[in-house]
């Protein structure tokens, strides 16, 4: 980075971010896209991606187009943006009409920061708008979801690197939390990113976060609740079903007392934001949670992640487990297992998947796919038809994605099971090795584990008093 | 408890005029706004009811209108139920429990006062952090148009700007003294702002003991309270206009550019070609726009020839069908027709 560019981007950091120094991999990753590279950037959860490609913004010229995979995301991005003083944001999405859309379009230019979904990149009209913006930094977040072996198999994310082209290929920065080499490989084959490109790559470990396995026997509420009475602190627990994060939410009030909400995709939008206020505030002390809740939540002492399922990667659960502590004050990952959990992940997959007979039928009659309700099954069969990938070809990535989703999988049960080095198999997943042992590492590592923070003692419900309504209005409105 | 609320809510609702199947109460509720649904509602005086948080489905209201016939509190005929005496007396006893459940006369305002809400939790919320002068944090509303058209009304206020948290807090309080004691934390319960987050849908059922659709008919005749008080909140009311017009004055959208274009002495057939569209389209935008807004006249829709048959036909028969009409002319209309209806249900009432 030049000296010119060093010293604006530590005056931004400070000025718009309130930091004086990067965290790890930031300055690379800032310095290359101001050095006009390209860069793939995996840093862990918890270290500040977003900050990477702000910063650089501020100094290049042109809007910064982001390509997010959530709306939820999107929408929590931009909230949290506007929050800190960035007014020229906004996000293109499915929630808006076709007169709100036409409206943002038409001002486009106007904004440094433009959130886009993938499915909306593939509008022709809004590719045609965006052709006369000048793009001065395409970012891809999530981008492991470009691969079809990432975590999620998302077909317009597939076709991102033909919408690059069609924008006249922008400088481009993907950003990710845990992609393995397979993964990182075809995001840059996709983007076509290979020229002039650098990789800021960091180990996905997260040291200060305390691994340990329950065993469960027909008892995960018990063991969960006596988990509880020991953790302390702000945690959140996931749950792969709404009714048992609503159910368990209930029961934590009930036995313990503890303030504890569910949150998933049934709960209004409102609501939403309010449980992630109240946990940001700290009156809230536990959520338990479907995975709609934890991307964008910057909360730096959760203390405690606790899997009641087992999760169905180990990229998701290292992205999930790296919410806590992120003040690098000690965390625990807890996950609840028993044996046949992973009967849930592999009907999750089938799920998802279309078999061979469901995808001949697609192929058939493809005309009636529209019709059919937009599923991922439906989803994923509509674009190789639409990519005119032949049927066979077709089924053989399907195979391929199927055996590497039973690959992960594996890997996770004997996360589970094993009475190794719990960091040791997730790390070596990914390439790499254990580098540092803290708070005693693991359940096997260590045999009895102590905290690793100090713990607080969680909002009591009871703990409420009701103020007096007239107390309330002059608090709210500091009179 | 409940469930006790929703059968008392429903006797509340009905009135003498009310004979209704399960069918239309659902139809009702549900806001679709055709004007066939908006006439039933009006026609019935369930315009409290029109695009209410209900969402039963004609099976569930048919199971809870029966469970009413069963005490005797409705009258079941055929697949209409109507109000008993015993029903109109049980009416008087729902209205002295819940107080804050006021008539609301019109359909205009179904939608406002859904939105009106969520507007007004924003504002507070914006008044709130800046009484801390603070301007970082996460707006309830996310939406940019709502968000656009809020700051545009917040810009509006330049006469009130110095002394703007003064002034709602002081609204607020004038508004929130005249209500009984747990509605006044129920309302603040959910405004947000600086060191308050609100209460979720869940945590206030919690506290209040009540169920969401308790929460959303209390919300919905709290906002008619406030409403129907708004001369005496200068602020409320300027916001209610803003939040009025941005639900196309209780209209649909494209209801609402008819209308608009109507307004500005173009023709039916002239609207619909501009629009590109049928011109019984146009009409029943105009029965929509009739039967939302009652101050709306009808006359310049109708032939004054055929305006002058219906009213004197309606004189000779009050059951007058359009049928019957079109047995003795058969070019009278049925717009013409429903809106001369429309008027003489009107008129009648008044009387």
């Amino acid at each position: 980075m030049s000296v010119k560019h060093n010293e604006q981007a530590k005056a931004i950091l400070f000025e718009k971010f309130g930091f004086t120094e990067y965290r790890e991999g930031q300055e690379e990753a800032i310095a290359s896209a101001l050095q006009g590279n390209h860069s793939l950037v995996m840093l862990p959860t918890g270290t500040g991606k977003t900050l990477c490609y702000q910063l650089p913004s501020y100094i290049l010229e042109g809007t910064t187009l982001i390509i997010s995979p959530l709306l939820s995301l999107m929408e929590d991005q931009v909230e949290k943006m506007k929050s800190n003083g960035e007014k020229s944001v906004v996000a293109l999405n499915s929630f808006l009409t076709y007169s709100e859309k036409s409206q943002i379009l038409k001002r486009i230019a106007d904004y440094k920061f433009v959130f886009i979904s993938p499915e909306m990149l593939q509008q022709s009209s809004v590719i045609e708008r965006l052709k006369s913006v000048m793009i001065g930094l395409l970012v891809v977040d999530e981008a492991h979801c470009i691969s079809q072996w990432g975590m999620d198999f998302r077909p317009d994310y597939l076709k991102l690197g033909e919408v690059k082209s069609r924008l006249g290929n922008p400088l481009t920065m993907a950003l990710t939390a845990t992609a393995v080499d397979k993964v990182r490989e075809e995001i840059i084959k996709v983007l076509d990113i290979k020229d002039n490109l650098n990789e800021v790559i960091y180990p996905v470990d997260r040291p200060s976060i305390q691994l340990r396995i329950k065993q469960c026997r027909n008892n995960k509420d018990e063991e969960l609740l006596s988990a509880l009475d020991e953790l302390k602190g702000p945690g959140i627990i996931y749950f792969t079903s709404k009714r048992l994060a609503d159910k368990t939410a209930e029961l934590i009030r009930a036995e313990k007392g503890i303030r504890a909400e569910s949150y998933h995709s049934d709960l209004t939008k409102e609501d939403k934001r309010k449980i992630q206020s109240q946990f940001l505030a700290d009156k809230l002390s536990i959520i338990c949670a479907t995975s709609a809740f934890g991307m964008g939540i910057d909360k730096p002492d959760i203390r405690f992640v606790i899997h009641y399922h087992l999760p169905g990667s180990p990229e998701m659960y290292l992205q999930e487990i790296g919410r806590c502590s992120r003040d690098r004050k000690g965390g625990v990952a807890l996950l609840l297992y028993e044996k046949g959990d992973e009967g849930i992940q592999i009907r999750l997959q089938q799920d998802s998947l279309p078999d061979k007979n469901e995808l001949s039928f697609a192929y058939t009659h493809s005309d009636k796919l529209v019709h059919l309700k937009e599923d991922s099954k439906t989803n994923i069969s509509r674009y190789f038809i639409n990519q005119k990938i032949p049927l066979e070809e077709a089924w053989e990535k399907i195979s391929d994605y199927q055996l590497n989703k039973q690959y992960q999988l594996r890997t996770m049960i004997e996360y589970a099971v094993s009475t190794g080095c719990r960091r040791k198999i997730l790390l070596s997943y990914f390439n790499e090795e254990v580098a540092v042992r803290l708070n005693g590492c693991c359940s096997s590592c260590t045999e009895s584990l102590s905290l690793p923070y100090s713990p607080i003692e969680p909002k009591k419900i009871k703990q409420n008093y009701e103020k007096m309504w007239q107390e309330k209005v002059n608090l709210l409105f500091n009179l | 408890m409940t469930n006790d609320f929703f059968l008392d809510y429903i006797i509340f609702l009905f009135t003498q005029q009310t004979r209704v199947t399960p069918k239309q109460l659902a139809l009702i509720a549900s806001g679709k706004r055709t004007p066939s649904n908006l006439f039933t509602a009006e026609k019935n005086e369930l315009q409290g009811l029109f695009n209410s948080p209900i969402p039963y489905t004609e099976s569930e209201w048919r199971q809870y209108l029966k469970r009413l016939s069963e005490t005797g509190n409705l009258i079941e005929d055929g697949d209409f139920f109507l109000i008993s005496a015993s029903g109109l007396k049980k009416k008087k006893e729902v209205k002295h429990r819940y107080p804050f459940l006021n008539d609301i006369p019109s359909l205009a305002h179904s939608q406002t006062r859904k939105e009106f809400w969520s507007w007004f939790i924003f504002v507070s919320q914006i008044i709130s952090e800046l009484s801390y002068t603070n301007s970082r944090y996460i707006p309830s509303i996310s939406d940019y148009f709502r968000q656009r058209a809020i700051k545009k009304w917040l810009a509006d206020q330049v006469a009130d700007r110095h002394n703007l948290v003064g002034k709602w807090a002081e609204e607020l309080t004038v508004f929130l003294t005249a209500l009984p004691e747990r509605y006044r934390h129920f309302l603040l319960d959910q405004l947000t702002g600086h060191g308050s987050e609100g209460l979720t849908e869940r945590q206030l059922c919690q506290k209040y003991e009540m169920d969401p659709i308790e929460i959303g008919i209390s919300l919905n005749h709290l906002m008619q309270e406030l409403y129907e008080k708004r001369d005496a909140f200068p602020l409320f009311d300027s916001l209610w206009i803003e939040v009025h017009l941005f639900c196309h004055e209780g209209l649909s959208e494209s209801a609402w550019k008819s209308i608009q274009l109507l307004n500005r002495d173009y023709t039916i057939d002239q609207v619909a070609s501009m629009r590109k569209l049928k011109e019984n389209t146009i009409k029943e935008h105009i029965l929509e726009n009739v039967l939302v807004n009652p101050c709306n006249p009808i006359q310049q829709y109708i032939p004054e020839s055929i305006y002058i048959y219906l009213k004197e036909s309606f004189k000779e028969n009050e059951n007058l069908t359009y049928q019957d009409v079109k047995i003795q002319s058969q070019t009278v209309e049925f717009f013409w027709f429903r809106l001369v209806e429309i008027e003489r249900l009107r008129v009648k009432r008044c009387q």
